[in-house]
């Protein structure tokens, strides 16, 4: 070997030495990356799913939705029920139907500074959720309860005006620390602004889950130590650092370079992205796909007069091939949708109209509608109009403008022509859905949690006009007087054997006059190193980090 | 030259306004407003909330009427409060702009060091071996695409070699010395580089071609003055005017323009706060962000005037002449 050689050599190794350390990180730490910051940390202004992700680490809330799809206590020693005589029937004031729901927190909660968890931190809580100037985003849940009950330091009771199915979940309820924040609070119009989550947000009075937050760099990282006064199971991990790359292709050289340990699967690759990293370097990490409660379709405005023929919206579902898609772009990793209950759901009904690829089916339905007639392969109606639509979806948005392509491709092998518009996601959610400004089909998700009653979606008084400044989510403007009964049923209905009959009775209207056309449940796919354990993946809106003390190291 | 300065500052305070108007006025125009964007994400936000939510964030009001209360806070020194960051725009802005600094300043630096005088080499030697090579390494910078310049990056150097961070900054993982920052800023930086070195290498090249032209030139050579000393001694500060109108320029198109830089090396500056800032209809933050670009874009020709009397005797600002 020459002296040059040499040199050369040896400056590589010490280029090696200088920058190595960097990349690995210490086996007791756990580096997670994710694809968004939080706009704020106060967990009830602003709801997005990255700050939730964090507040796993960090918060419990009083009752929450496990993995089993149950809702079960995290700060609460036991769930109340009418069963158990913590949920107890009453009127109110007005005389209209209400229930007391009866809690306990759990004798060693307490904040990450020491202060117990108490009653003084429910009601101060509900003193600035039920605040219309607050800035709560939605502060429904505390206008629902009309009084609270001392009845010890940890043990409280709810009044609330109306019975609903879901008396005993209260997982919006996200608790603050009173000894901190009431002072915020002093000025309800600035609170906002003054909030010591957004203004002191390493205060560990501010937390009570297994870690508090220790640095928070906007845009950057956010990093978790263990919070000395957690009281529950010792989690594996000393310190946590999630890191935000919004570039997945970033993400993924971060993980194979060590920069990181692991991807979120709440907020990280879409399962197209996690299947192909999975054929390039599956072997060194666990793949995971969990499907969840996120649901893809296409909205139909039913305004228009073709679409307003229900033949022409079963005839639209039937050329399509939804289960090919599944298959050949996901992997199989996210199933069909035949409504926009997930069959995860205790309330699914599978025995409703599926609409399986169909193309005979298709043409006969497009011929008795008036449709017979063909010109260059696309139909036409008797005055000889053709057979067009106008897709529209988000931008940008990769996986759905590949789904988009090839839904185009199948309907135009029905003969119908389907022409492409997308805009910005801000374009399209600030004015085109939201104002109804679609010409006929609109491609996004919803995002749903365990038996939840889709009434912002369905009910006709939820249709966005002019005259409500363009409130409520029905886009569709569906109207069907038996859905708004069963909407309204269903939410007060306490017993669950009649509550599942009109859930079957909702998803079967829902079924045969197809307000939107149903896509497929997204999931979630997680990149976890292969030592890591104990991560169980929810599929519902509770990240995986609420059961962070249950992750574990297995070498 | 004090006249000169104070009329381009009161000229400059001018654009500042009639800016603020068009921008503040052209981010209210655009669809949807922020609680859109929060029901997008929310679905438990009812028709009430989003109506008790616009009083609160002020969006009940005309837009104008928004506007003359954010001036109003503003020449009180009060930029307003970002939605998208829950913090006063000021403190948003700082550690982005900060971070942006870093980076372009260092990487605006490299390319000049490397830019001028390759530009000088080759525009001495037109159309010989070393000036093609130049113009090829030159067009090929310009020509490649930062976004894939970054991610081959990454592969080589952080992927495959493991020499260096594939992004992110040093406090993300835990470093914090000056020495364990600069790893995280090499990547970025060799790729801003990359992107700028050709440009001003072919004005540079130009500039200089063309000043080696002049009569005072040939005059020069005459007199039997060396190829250096013509060059740097006569030619450069002439030819150095143009090059130096394209990197005051370029101070404003590089503080708003490292967004796809950024976004691939996760690298939290300015490009990325002013796009989120938009896209996610945080009002004051973009103006503040858009208002900082039109500002240093003034600033930078205003630093160009004055370089231009530094360079050209010939040229003077009233009462003082360089």
């Amino acid at each position: 070997m020459t002296k040059s050689k040499q040199r050369i050599g040896a400056a590589i190794l010490a280029l090696s030495f200088i920058f190595l350390p960097i990349a690995a990180m210490a086996k007791n730490d756990l580096v997670i990356g994710t694809t968004q910051y939080p706009s704020t940390f106060h967990p009830n202004i602003d709801s997005m799913l990255a700050k939730s992700y964090v507040h796993g680490l960090t918060r419990r809330p009083i009752t929450v939705i496990d993995a089993d799809w149950k809702t079960i206590c995290l700060l609460c020693e036991t769930l109340p029920a009418l069963e158990n005589g913590g949920a107890v029937l009453e009127k109110t004031a007005d005389g209209k139907d209400g229930i007391a729901v009866r809690y306990k927190i759990i004798d060693a909660a307490q904040w990450g500074d020491g202060t117990p968890i108490t009653v003084d931190d429910v009601i101060f809580t509900w003193e600035v959720g039920k605040n219309p100037k607050s800035g709560v985003s939605s502060n429904e849940a505390y206008r629902r309860i009309l009084s609270i009950d001392r009845i010890d330091d940890r043990t409280f009771t709810f009044h609330i005006d109306r019975r609903t199915f879901d008396y005993s979940d209260i997982s919006q309820f996200n608790l603050l620390p009173a000894h901190i924040e009431r002072a915020k609070f002093s000025t309800p119009e600035a609170y906002r602004t003054q909030t010591a989550f957004d203004t002191d947000a390493t205060n560990p009075g501010l937390f009570m889950g297994p870690y508090v937050m220790t640095q928070a760099k906007t845009g950057s990282h956010m990093v978790f130590e263990r919070n000395p006064k957690w009281w529950g199971k010792k989690p594996a991990f000393d310190k946590i650092t999630v890191r935000v790359i919004e570039n997945t292709a970033t993400l993924e050289a971060n993980l194979l370079s060590g920069g990181i340990d692991m991807i979120a699967g709440e907020l990280g690759l879409n399962v197209d992205q996690a299947l192909a990293f999975e054929k390039r370097h599956g072997k060194k990490f666990a793949v995971t796909y969990k499907p969840g409660l996120i649901y893809e379709h296409i909205d139909l405005m039913l305004d228009n007069p073709l679409l307003s023929d229900i033949r022409m919206r079963q005839a639209l579902l039937y050329a399509l091939d939804r289960k090919s898609i599944s298959e050949k772009l996901f992997g199989g990793k996210q199933p069909v949708a035949h409504t926009s209950i997930n069959p995860l759901d205790w309330v699914y009904a599978d025995d409703v109209a599926h609409y399986d690829f169909n193309p005979e089916k298709a043409a006969a339905l497009l011929d008795q509608a008036g449709w017979q007639n063909k010109k260059n392969g696309i139909r036409e109606n008797a005055a000889g109009e053709p057979l067009r639509f106008e897709i529209m979806t988000t931008a940008g948005n990769r996986t759905r403008e590949l789904v988009e392509q090839v839904l185009q491709s199948q309907w135009k092998t029905a003969g119908i022509d389907v022409r492409i518009k997308n805009e910005p996601a801000r374009v399209f959610f600030g004015e085109t859905v939201t104002q109804r400004k679609f010409q006929a089909m609109a491609m996004f998700a919803w995002i749903s949690a365990p038996e939840s009653v889709p009434r912002t979606t369905l009910h006709s008084e939820e249709i966005p006009t002019a005259e409500n400044n363009w409130s409520g989510q029905n886009y569709t403007g569906f109207k069907n007087a038996e859905m708004d009964t069963l909407l309204r049923n269903i939410e007060t209905e306490l017993d669950r054997d009649k509550r599942k009959v009109m859930w079957h009775r909702l998803q079967q209207i829902y079924a045969a006059e197809l307000p939107a056309l149903p896509l497929y449940f997204r999931a979630d796919s997680y990149i976890l190193p292969k030592w890591l354990k104990g991560l169980t993946p929810t599929g519902h809106q509770f990240p995986t980090t609420l059961w962070v003390e249950n992750w574990s190291v297995s070498r | 030259m004090s006249e000169f300065l104070i009329r381009r500052v009161f000229h400059s305070l001018i654009v500042l306004f009639v800016m603020s108007v068009i921008i503040y006025g052209l981010i209210g125009l655009m669809p949807g407003d922020p609680i859109d964007l929060m029901i997008s994400a929310d679905p438990h936000i009812t028709s009430e909330d989003a109506a008790r939510l616009r009083l609160i964030y002020g969006l009940d009001q005309p837009l104008w009427s928004r506007y003359l209360h954010w001036l109003g806070s503003a020449l009180t020194g009060d930029l307003g409060y970002s939605r998208l960051y829950a913090q006063p725009v000021w403190d948003a802005i700082v550690p982005a702009l900060s971070n942006t600094l870093v980076l372009l300043l260092s990487s605006l630096t490299l390319a000049l060091m490397i830019a001028l005088p390759a530009g000088i080499f080759a525009a001495t030697r037109p159309y010989s071996l070393s000036d093609y090579g130049i113009n090829l390494a030159a067009f090929a910078g310009i020509s490649i695409p930062p976004f894939w310049l970054g991610i081959l990056l990454i592969l080589l150097f952080a992927v495959t070699l493991g020499w260096l961070p594939a992004g992110g900054t040093a406090e993300a993982a835990g470093a914090g010395t000056l020495w364990e920052r600069v790893p995280y800023l090499v990547l970025p930086i060799v790729s801003l580089t990359i992107a700028g070195v050709g440009g001003h290498t072919r004005f540079m090249r130009a500039s200089m071609i063309e000043t080696l032209r002049q009569d005072y030139i040939r005059t020069a050579r005459a007199k039997g003055l060396s190829q250096s000393r013509v060059v740097l001694g006569h030619a450069l500060r002439n030819a150095m005017i143009p090059v130096v109108t394209v990197i005051a320029l370029d101070l404003g198109v590089l503080f708003s323009g490292a967004l796809i830089t950024e976004t691939v090396f996760a690298y939290p500056g300015m490009g990325k706060l002013i796009f989120d800032s938009i896209m996610g209809n945080d009002y004051n933050l973009a103006l503040v962000c858009l208002l900082l670009a039109t500002a240093l874009t003034l600033f930078g020709n205003l630093f160009a005037d004055v370089a231009y009397a530094a360079l050209d005797p010939r040229i003077s600002y009233g009462d003082i002449e360089a």
